[in-house]
Parts: structure tokens; sequence; C-alpha cells
């Protein structure tokens, strides 16, 4: 199968997604797997944390892109 | 020439029970056994044809460590390695859980045949001063009892001798 197939079937089902996702011990040892972990949870500060990381990696702002996606959410945004 | 009609199991089952004729209830609980089916059947779907694609290595040669940006590391927990163009390391990079880059720096090791000769050496140097350290601690051993056997025989070979001396000043 390739891997558009995979899109789609992520649109599709979503959940099933995850929870194949969540099997793979591969991908949850990634910062993705434990973001969808603490998310799971509701764990805001593990995932503030991991999201702080991969912007520091990537060479972004925190705060900038943390701004950026609250105006596209127009306000959206759950109050911290 | 003889025409084939497509079979669609499902929508068979569901031909058969949609009949107007037929009772209200009895469509009805047909119709709910039909969406039961199928709502067992696709939970099942997705995971078995979500298959994960065999992988290569994934990575790149690069000219310098500078060269490689977050994006070109996989988010899927695995490994990427990137060569440097002259061959001098190769660093394997991975994402951790935190959401930090882990890189670990391969460097070369040539494994020349003198290298092996002199590793060789080495190891014959080491064991030869272990056995002559166990010898010289053998042979000094040895040489405290004979010194020590000397100094017991000539104390009372001097007393005897003094002794003989002495006589022999009484006698004249």
């Amino acid at each position: 199968m390739n891997p558009l197939m995979n899109i789609i079937q992520a649109f599709q089902n979503p959940q099933a997604v995850i929870q194949n996702m969540m099997q793979n011990q591969q991908i949850m040892n990634s910062p993705l797997g434990n973001a969808v972990n603490a998310a799971s949870k509701g764990d805001q500060k593990t995932l503030e944390e991991i999201a702080r990381n991969m912007c520091k990696e990537k060479g972004i702002n925190p705060d900038d892109a943390f701004n950026q996606v609250k105006q596209m959410m127009n306000g959206n945004m759950p109050k911290q | 020439m003889q025409t084939y009609q497509p079979y669609y199991p499902q929508m068979n089952n569901y031909n058969q029970q949609y009949n107007p004729q037929q009772p209200y209830m009895e469509r009805l609980a047909g119709l709910q056994q039909f969406q039961q089916s199928l709502q067992a059947q696709q939970p099942q779907q997705p995971q078995q044809q979500f298959q994960q694609m065999p992988m290569g290595i994934s990575g790149r040669v690069v000219p310098n460590a500078e060269a490689i940006a977050a994006n070109d590391v996989p988010m899927d927990g695995s490994v990427a390695f990137f060569p440097m163009q002259d061959m001098s390391q190769i660093l394997a990079k991975s994402w951790n859980a935190d959401g930090t880059i882990k890189t670990v720096i391969y460097k070369p090791f040539v494994e020349t045949p003198s290298n092996l000769s002199t590793t060789n050496e080495k190891l014959n140097v080491g064991l030869s001063d272990d056995v002559t350290q166990a010898f010289m601690q053998r042979f000094d051993d040895i040489a405290d009892r004979i010194s020590r056997l000397e100094q017991s025989m000539t104390k009372p070979m001097t007393k005897t001798s003094t002794s003989k001396t002495k006589k022999e000043a009484g006698e004249a």
C-alpha cells in the first residue's frame, strides 16, 4: 500500500490511526508519540515542554509561534 | 455473450432483505443486522490495511553539521544518518521524546595490519611484564631468605672464632 492510501485512511478513521500509532514503540518514543500520550492524559505541561523544545530545535521562537496560532484561531484558543 | 453481474456480498445481503412486501419489523431487523455487520467490519478494515512501509536508511550526505536542518530528521522516531562529504564523521540524529534532537557521532577508525601488530606487541609486553614481576618477587624472596640464612650462619661463626682466639691467647 502506498503512503497516500495511509494518509487517506488517516482522514477516514483518525482514531484507528492513533491506536495503531500507540502500538508502535518507535513512534511512541518520538516527540509525536509522547505528545499524543500527554494529550490523552491531559498533561499540558509536558505538551508545552515538547512544543517548546521542538520550536527551539527548528529555530522558531515558541511564543511567536503560539501567537501566530492564536491569531489563526481568531481568539478561539482556550484561556491559560 | 454472457454478462456477469458484479458481486457485492454486503449489498447482496441488503438487497435480499430489502423487499417491500416484507413486514416492517422484519425489514427493520434485517437492516439493523446489516448495520451491525458493517460496524463490526469497519474498525478492523483500516488496521489490516494500515501497514508500515519498509523503509531504508534516511539521511543524506552533508558538507558540515550546520547543513542539517531539524526537518531532515524523521518524526517517526527513526534515526537519520548524515555522512560528511569528506567522510570525517557520520552524524546519527533522532528525535527524543521530549522534543529535542539526539546526535551520535561516528568517527572513522582505520584498522591497518601495523595497528594490529602494535596492539599484539603491547599485549605481549604486558604479559611479560607481569611474568617478570612475579619472577622478580620470587627472586627477592629467595634472596631475602639467603641473606637471612647467611646472617644466621655468620653470627655463630664469628662467636666461635672470637672464642677460639681468646683460647689461643690464654694458652700463649
